[in-house]
């Protein structure tokens, strides 16, 4: 008996060093970014810190967001034990051991402590701008591998996420506590500021405009408290985010939000000083509502660094065609100088993103960029086709 | 753990073959004493092998739990999981043996197959999802055996449903619905006092719709019969069986005194309330409901 266990707990050893290494290997191979979905949080009117163990959303989902994904969100649970065939001696209706046995519920929790989770986007680009030659390109660049202990669980985390390529890591420690009732967290470390809705798509003006990106995490700390329907997040960190650290002022980045059942309303403030005393100031509302299959999502910010303001928005509307598939159309508009008429640009985007599976997702889409004539990238089109594999 | 646990049954089985041959070759020759101690040594073996299936069971039922229930429900079942918070309706708190959905008299406990069901179908309109696709068949049975640990209800012999609280649900209705079993199923509604929560329309709008609480004080809402999803499956024989049985823990009664041909008329009324048209499927239809669709085929309480 004894001998049997100890060639069990060897096994167990193996299989973890051997799934290590694969992490590892990962991501020495190359690995970035988990990509937040805020129209899914509209659509069942959960806070980001539902699915997502970074409480301000992206990176690894929880237990509960694989199970949604796994149960609710993807068009199909492949059930791959029940897709293989049965060898004729192992259908035993009489006996449930020998029968039906396994299920193919996997959501990357190895046990009571560890958690791993992972996300790769593979990018298939055309982008055709006026007076150039089309572009073609094949990407590969978001992929990420995190690792989640649960030191005590609920109370005590460790987050890691190993990237490469574009985006910027996290790793902090999270401290959970309740005060009557109320959850509080403290979050330290390295991480993406909690700055309005953090959508999927980077290059998106909210995001990228205002520097919020998954290729921006800074050091510092972050507190937040959810009691009831609220989420207030206030990080304080050095400010590396756009500007160069000189440690003689910090950068204070909050969002406030209330998230009901069917909408949601918040507001985000940033400040920064950089190395020069100049310093940038963004703030912003967003909101969300849901009216039974359509979604609506919106944010706008201003952007102020002493020289020029600046505005960027966005409107953004999907519809849950059916289980697993959603079509997004979005408009996005930016005056990058407030004190210049007619400088704007906008983006119009349609979006089709089926979840196939419980690991697989499909986005394609058009996104027709509207500029001033004499920017040629301003008036660019682009079409694309991404996978996106994640657990 | 599996593959031990699958020897151990092997050597039990064994075991009882065993003992079972050492019956046969006795019996001719041994005397009545003999044989009635064969016996005892063969019922005291199967009751061993059926003690160990039972605690494999629940060590799986355990594991299975832990990774896919405890977010929500609670690693104590007590329905405080860290995903838990904010959940309308919130996650049922096993530890007090009540449940709503059960082929049993009400202020009964439910029987395995109800708590099976209940996994296999999910809640519609609410977080629990559908199992049935995920978990196998057996992880369902170990499932609902683990929940049942958590009450003390279930492990007391005078607590556990009596034959005679064991509802019969028929497998079929009596009558096709009809516009007269609409008109009888309206009337029945009023006269049965449902209006008063549910409202005039079946709108969840009722007089007394804002004053309702479950038996633990909380303020719990009664259903919109117009919308799509009825949380205990939308077949007719599913909403039989709500008005049958009733739904411990709220406010919702039986309404057995009411014959069978009443409570199919219940039941055409209410399914004629239910909202139709692209309007209400683009604009009011609840995206967990898409998510969440009816079975495409019938599936019986044993989940065959």
């Amino acid at each position: 008996m004894k001998r049997k266990r100890k060639k069990r707990l060897s096994r167990s050893r193996n299989l973890l060093t051997v799934l290590v290494i694969c992490i590892v290997g990962l991501v020495h191979w190359g690995a970035s970014s988990a990509r937040a979905e805020p129209y899914l949080a509209i659509q069942e009117g959960y806070k980001c810190s539902k699915c997502h163990v970074n409480m301000t959303g992206g990176g690894k989902r929880t237990d509960f967001g694989n199970i949604y994904v796994q149960t609710r969100l993807a068009h199909k649970f492949v059930n791959w034990r029940r897709v293989l065939p049965k060898p004729k001696e192992d259908v035993d209706e009489e006996n449930p051991l020998k029968t039906d046995s396994r299920s193919s519920f996997f959501s990357g929790r190895l046990n009571d402590y560890i958690a791993i989770g992972a996300d790769f986007r593979w990018l298939s680009n055309k982008v055709e701008t006026p007076n150039n030659p089309t572009e073609e390109e094949f990407n590969q660049r978001k992929q990420n591998v995190y690792l989640e202990a649960n030191l005590i669980p609920d109370r005590t985390t460790f987050y890691l996420t190993l990237s490469d390529g574009g985006d910027a890591r996290e790793i902090f420690g999270l401290l959970k506590r309740e005060l009557k009732g109320k959850p509080f967290y403290l979050k330290f470390g390295e991480f993406f500021l909690p700055y309005g809705l953090r959508l999927q798509d980077d290059t998106a003006f909210t995001r990228a405009v205002t520097g919020f990106t998954y290729g921006v995490a800074d050091v510092g700390l972050e507190f937040g408290f959810e009691p009831g329907p609220w989420a207030v997040h206030i990080a304080v960190t050095n400010g590396t985010g756009s500007s160069l650290e000189t440690n003689r002022s910090k950068r204070l980045t909050t969002s406030v939000a209330f998230v009901h059942k069917t909408f949601r309303v918040g507001g985000s403030y940033s400040s920064n000083k950089n190395a020069a005393d100049v310093e940038t100031e963004i703030y912003g509302v967003y909101g969300g509502a849901q009216f039974g299959r359509v979604g609506i999502l919106a944010e706008a910010d201003f952007i102020d660094d002493d020289t020029v303001e600046q505005r960027v928005s966005i409107l953004e509307t999907n519809i849950l065609l059916s289980r697993g598939h959603n079509l997004k159309f979005s408009y996005e508009y930016h005056d990058p100088d407030d004190s210049i008429s007619e400088n704007a640009r906008e983006r119009f985007s349609l979006v089709y993103e089926p979840f196939v599976n419980q690991f697989t997702q499909f986005r394609t889409g058009i996104r027709d960029n509207k500029g001033i004539p004499q920017n040629d990238a301003s008036n660019a089109n682009e079409y694309f086709l991404e996978l996106h594999l994640f657990f | 753990m599996k593959r031990m646990d699958k020897k151990a049954l092997t050597l039990g089985y064994w075991r009882l073959v065993l003992a079972g041959l050492i019956v046969v070759l006795l019996m001719p020759t041994a005397g009545r004493s003999q044989g009635e101690s064969i016996a005892e040594t063969v019922e005291a073996l199967q009751a061993k092998v059926d003690s160990l299936t039972r605690k494999v069971q629940l060590e799986r039922g355990r594991t299975v739990y832990s990774r896919a229930c405890s977010p929500c429900h609670g690693i104590r079942g007590d329905g405080e999981g860290p995903a838990a918070k904010g959940f309308d309706p919130p996650p049922r708190n096993f530890r007090r043996g009540v449940y709503k959905f059960r082929t049993t008299v009400s202020g009964a406990l439910p029987l395995d197959k109800d708590l099976e069901r209940t996994i296999r179908e999910g809640v519609p309109g609410t977080e629990m999802p559908r199992w049935k696709d995920v978990l196998s068949e057996h992880d369902i049975k170990a499932v609902a055996q683990y929940v049942k640990t958590f009450s003390p209800f279930f492990e007391d012999p005078d607590s556990l449903p009596l034959p005679e609280d064991i509802l019969e649900i028929p497998e079929s209705r009596p009558f096709e619905p009809s516009s007269a079993s609409i008109a009888a199923g309206r009337r029945l509604f009023i006269d049965q006092d449902c209006v008063k929560c549910h409202g005039e329309n079946g709108e969840g709008d009722g007089v007394e719709a804002d004053e309702l609480v479950d038996d633990w004080d909380v303020p719990i809402r009664p259903a919109n019969l117009t919308l799509r999803h009825f949380k205990n499956g939308k077949q007719d024989r599913d909403i039989f069986r709500v008005f049958t049985t009733a739904l411990n823990g709220t406010p919702m009664p039986a309404f057995d005194e009411l014959t069978e041909e009443q409570r199919w008329q219940l039941v055409d009324y209410i399914k004629s309330l239910e909202q139709k048209g692209w309007f209400y499927s683009l604009f009011k239809e609840n995206p967990n409901q898409v998510r969440h669709p009816d079975p495409e085929e019938k599936t019986d309480e044993s989940g065959a």
